[in-house]
């Protein structure tokens, strides 16, 4: 996962949610917002479904995910204080309700009573400032939002907190950065509080295969997740999975020719961006040919759903200075790539059409390590980023974009960030079995014994 | 330097000088034929290599009109290319799909207008227009041509070919084909010794990673049609395929038969120098024992015999050697007794010449009486006193000669003498001849150690020879005494006579050798003998019309045996 991936893994419409944003009901169970429910099963506790993943899944990453696969295996047994649902709406998760002074920049928390980590022992609000403490100790970029919300924390009691913001984009607490764990576990994973527990079973699973407990049996299925060894999704359909998550529109078709299938799409959470340290490329340059330009690249040149990219960018709407940032000039030189990471097939064929349309560049695919580095260096003629679609605290993803890419907030007026597409996944499950809510992640939650969005 | 060095050198420059042009003359040949074979070897590779790529060529053919065949049936094609918006997808993806189908790594198909409408190298190039390349790659034929094509991550080389056909209205065409690389290249190597390079005026392409060397051979080259420049002036270069050949094999191999031929003929010069030493040593070894056996013969001594056994040259040698001392040893005692013979005879003559030396000066003084008593009766009482000495001299010269032959062998008396009394009195005793010898003898008294009577021996004989060789016009002859600061007594008697020539000078104390009519060819022999007998040194200097000069260094007295 690219550094700015890292740094900004929030994504949720921000600009709509201060207006919501001001205090939830600890007791409130809250129904499934009708737009964010995929799936018309009847709620099947007791049964079992089985999940497809493309990616392995390492638990020493919680509380971070690194891909599609930890980011739903985490979604369903870490949580965070709050959670955002796929309309935007905040909604109670470990904390019960929360308050804002009148600042909006100090929020003060109170768990849910009752919650408790896997192994039975109560969470309180010192196990949360020890995970974010945890968290905020490790060297990943988004270290950073940790080691500050931690730093700002004071405990009131066992079950209260009190949080100061870097900004008023409370909703920050909605960052998978933040999902509360216990790291000191002799289960060989973190203890999670969240509605599924990894079973111990599951390490008898194929490789990168899970098993997730409920919690409450009762209300909600097991979870068995086996990864397709492939890597084509439709093999996993031809398998019998009930859930699968993927952004390959031929496994769409395929799925949707399937009577018993229903693809859904999910919210659109990328962005694709071509930063440019220095001078933009003038077919890139704001104008109707630009737009043209995004329609076709949307279109024509990748092999995911994608749309032109939309405004509202978060990255303009962060109201910090450019000046009161130090300059960080770009390296001397300039070659001619259009520089993507090797790995990302969508910011591949976004570099190759971009370099098919200038005879002068070329495309150059780079390891996650070297192309955080010839970010930073902006030596190149462009770069294609992967960016959240939208941003919890727009202020916080530019300070990570600007670690990434120094020259890019403050480099000069021709440093830009030119969107290019927003691309989205799309849920494809059994449509008799599985009924799960999405949030701003376009997550699928398959809880419903607690208030999930 | 020895003879067995000189046949042992001899031996050995043969044997390394014929060693060293032999192996000289096959190593040469051994190159020239290596070198031959291996360059026809390296022109087969060659040709070769062009028959691969124009097989490649052919199968990048095969391959496009294969692709072409096939989409006469593909509907959904049809529909792409007519235009259909749901078939945009199939229609970008369309080409990647069938290059990598046919085993191709470049294919774009493009309509009439020469727009790309899809592309399997480059998948987003799609809408590019490039309509020269098709028309070009047409005119080449069944040349084999190279393009340079882009791809996403830069330039690359292709084997090109073009082939068209058409789907309803729109006529199509595809240009696809091979990458030629490293890898490519590799493939026509066959040989890791060969490389296969691709010259195109933009750069080369080389099977090699690493620079062929100078000493590579060049093989062959074929000409190529190249199609470089991208964009609206494509146009047709000349390319190369070069096969060179790194000649390190053929170093390694001639560097082998250098080292080889080194050690034989080290080999062979080691085992010539020991047959030269052996043979040199069989040479030598009887000569020298022969040498040996030479040196030991005497003609006093028994019969040696020199027996070596052997049948060859050597032992007929040896044998003709011993009989050759024989024959010598049976002369000598012929030569012995026949000088014994002589030395009697030679023994008279002395006597009478000694004694002839004693009569002499008493027959010069009873000359002198005589005249004195016919002309002055009166004065030969006094006369006579005057001559008594000398006559008492001559007397006893007589006796002491009388009384040394009577020894027969002389006796040489040696003791320690005044030499200038001597030198004085033969001085006296030779002027009453009418010649008057000069003399240059200090007075004070000059030790020497000797015989007086074989030094007065010696004097008389140089004086009586230094005066009879003064031509009748008149001479001088002088007796000079010298004392060298290394002790002893020098005596110098010369005349001024007529001199000697170097022939006689080299014969002058030969026994029997005169050149007086008359003359016994004895006195310098005798001389020669008693100043051997004194074991003083006796030089002579002389030269025609310049006189005669003898030289007697006498021994010191300090010599004398305590």
């Amino acid at each position: 996962m690219s550094p700015l991936r890292n740094a900004a893994s929030l994504g949720v419409f921000a600009f709509s949610l201060l207006a919501c944003a001001t205090s939830a009901h600890p007791n409130a169970t809250v129904a499934p917002v009708a737009s964010c429910v995929i799936g018309a099963a009847p709620r099947n506790g007791g049964d079992t479904l089985s999940v497809a993943v493309l990616a392995p899944v390492d638990w020493a990453h919680v509380p971070e995910p690194t891909n599609a696969a930890e980011r739903l295996a985490f979604a369903q047994t870490y949580e965070t204080l709050i959670d955002v649902d796929c309309d935007g709406r905040a909604r109670p998760a470990l904390a019960a309700s929360w308050t804002l002074d009148l600042t909006r920049t100090r929020i003060t928390v109170s768990l849910r009573k009752g919650a408790r980590f896997w192994s039975g022992k109560p969470v309180t609000a010192g196990d949360v400032l020890a995970a974010w403490r945890e968290t905020g100790a490790r060297s990943m970029s988004s270290a950073r939002l940790a080691r500050e919300i931690a730093g700002g924390t004071t405990i009131v009691d066992d079950h209260t907190l009190i949080v100061s913001l870097p900004d008023t984009a409370w909703l920050v607490l909605a960052d998978r950065t933040l999902a509360i764990y216990e790291p000191q576990s002799i289960a060989g994973w973190p203890e999670g509080s969240g509605p599924y527990r990894i079973a111990e079973r599951s390490a008898d699973l194929p490789p990168g295969g899970f098993m997730l407990t409920p919690v409450a049996p009762a209300f909600d299925p097991y979870l068995v997740s086996r990864r397709v060894p492939s890597g084509d999704p439709r093999d996993a359909i031809d398998a019998g999975s009930d859930v699968l998550v993927t952004d390959d529109p031929v496994a769409v078709s395929y799925a949707i020719a399937r009577a018993n299938l229903v693809a859904v799409p999910l919210p659109w959470t990328r962005s694709y961006a071509l930063a440019v340290p220095r001078e933009a490329p003038a077919l890139l340059q704001p104008d109707s040919d630009s737009a043209a330009l995004r329609v076709s690249l949307a279109r024509d040149a990748v092999h995911v759903e994608a749309r032109a990219a939309q405004p509202p960018y978060w990255w303009d709407a962060c109201s910090a200075s450019p000046d009161s940032l130090p300059a960080t000039p770009t390296a001397d030189g300039r070659s001619n790539r259009v520089v993507f990471r090797r790995d990302d097939s969508v910011a591949r064929a976004l570099a190759e059409r971009l370099v098919a349309l200038d005879p002068r560049s070329v495309a150059a695919g780079l390891s996650a390590d070297d192309f955080a580095r010839a970010l930073r260096d902006g030596g190149d003629l462009a770069y294609v980023l992967d960016l959240p679609r939208v941003s919890l605290s727009p202020c916080v993803n530019v300070g990570d974009l600007r670690a990434a890419a120094p020259w890019l907030v403050s480099g000069g007026a021709d440093a830009r960030l030119l969107p290019l597409i927003d691309t989205r996944e799309s849920a494809i499950v059994r449509r008799d079995r599985v009924s799960a809510t999405v949030d701003w992640r376009g997550t699928l939650h398959f809880s419903h014994a607690s208030s999930r969005p | 330097m020895s003879f067995r060095t000189r046949v042992l050198l001899a031996f050995a420059a043969a044997t390394l000088l014929s060693l060293l042009v032999l192996a000289v003359g096959i190593r040469q040949q051994v190159t020239t034929r290596v070198t031959a074979q291996h360059e026809r070897r390296v022109e087969a590779l060659a040709r070769v290599a062009m028959q691969d790529l124009a097989r490649e060529n052919a199968d990048v053919s095969a391959r496009l009109h294969s692709l072409v065949a096939s989409l006469a049936d593909d509907n959904r094609f049809r529909l792409a290319v007519q235009g259909a918006p749901a078939e945009r997808a199939f229609l970008l993806d369309w080409a990647g799909g069938a290059m990598r189908v046919s085993g191709l790594s470049m294919l774009q198909l493009q309509d009439e207008a020469g727009r790309i409408l899809s592309s399997g190298h480059f998948r987003n190039e799609y809408d590019r227009l490039e309509p020269r390349l098709p028309l070009l790659l047409a005119s080449a034929a069944d040349r084999p041509t190279v393009v340079r094509v882009r791809a996403p991550e830069g330039p690359m080389l292709v084997l090109a070919r073009v082939d068209s056909t058409r789907i309803g209205s729109r006529a199509l065409t595809l240009v696809g084909g091979i990458t030629i690389d490293q890898g490519f290249l590799n493939r026509f190597a066959r040989d890791s010794e060969v490389t296969v390079s691709l010259a195109t005026p933009d750069g080369m392409v080389s099977s090699d990673s690493t620079p062929a060397p100078d000493t590579s051979l060049v093989s062959a080259a074929e000409q190529l049609a190249y199609i470089g420049s991208l964009g609206d002036s494509l146009q047709v270069e000349p390319a190369r395929l070069v096969v060179t050949h790194t000649s390190g094999e053929l170093e390694a191999l001639r560097r082998d038969i250098n080292r080889w031929f080194a050690v034989a003929l080290a080999a062979a010069a080691l085992a010539g120098l020991a047959l030269a030493f052996w043979l040199s040593a069989g040479l030598s070894k009887p000569l020298a024992a022969l040498a040996r056996a030479t040196s030991s013969i005497s003609l006093e001594g028994p019969d040696l015999e020199i027996a070596t056994g052997r049948d060859d040259e050597i032992g007929t040698l040896a044998r003709r050697f011993g009989a050759m001392g024989r024959r010598l040893r049976a002369s000598a005692a012929q030569l012995l007794d026949a000088e014994r013979r002589a030395t009697r005879g030679d023994m008279a003559r002395q006597v009478n010449h000694d004694v002839k030396n004693g009569l002499i000066p008493i027959r010069n003084v009873v000359q002198h009486l005589a005249e004195v008593q016919e002309r002055d009766p009166e004065r030969l009482a006094a006369v006579f006193a005057e001559r008594r000495a000398t006559l008492e001299s001559s007397i006893v010269y007589l006796d002491t000669l009388a009384r040394n032959y009577a020894r027969l062998t002389p006796r040489i008396d040696r003791r320690a003498f005044d030499a200038s009394a001597v030198a004085r009195e033969a001085a006296r005793s030779a002027s009453s001849d009418g010649v008057v010898v000069q003399t240059r003898i200090a007075g004070a008294p000059a030790t020497a150690l000797g015989d007086p009577v074989v030094l007065r021996r010696i004097l008389d004989n140089l004086l009586r020879n230094a005066i009879e060789s003064l031509p009748p016009s008149g001479g001088e002859v002088t007796l000079e005494m010298k004392l060298p600061p290394a002790g002893g007594v020098r005596l110098i008697v010369a005349d001024t006579g007529r001199g000697m020539s170097d022939e006689e000078l080299a014969r002058a104390f030969d026994d029997f050798h005169t050149t007086k009519a008359g003359g016994t060819g004895l006195g310098l022999s005798v001389v020669r003998r008693l100043a051997a007998d004194l074991q003083a040194d006796l030089r002579v200097e002389s030269a025609p019309g310049r006189g005669t000069t003898f030289v007697i260094d006498l021994p010191p007295a300090s010599n004398s045996p305590a």
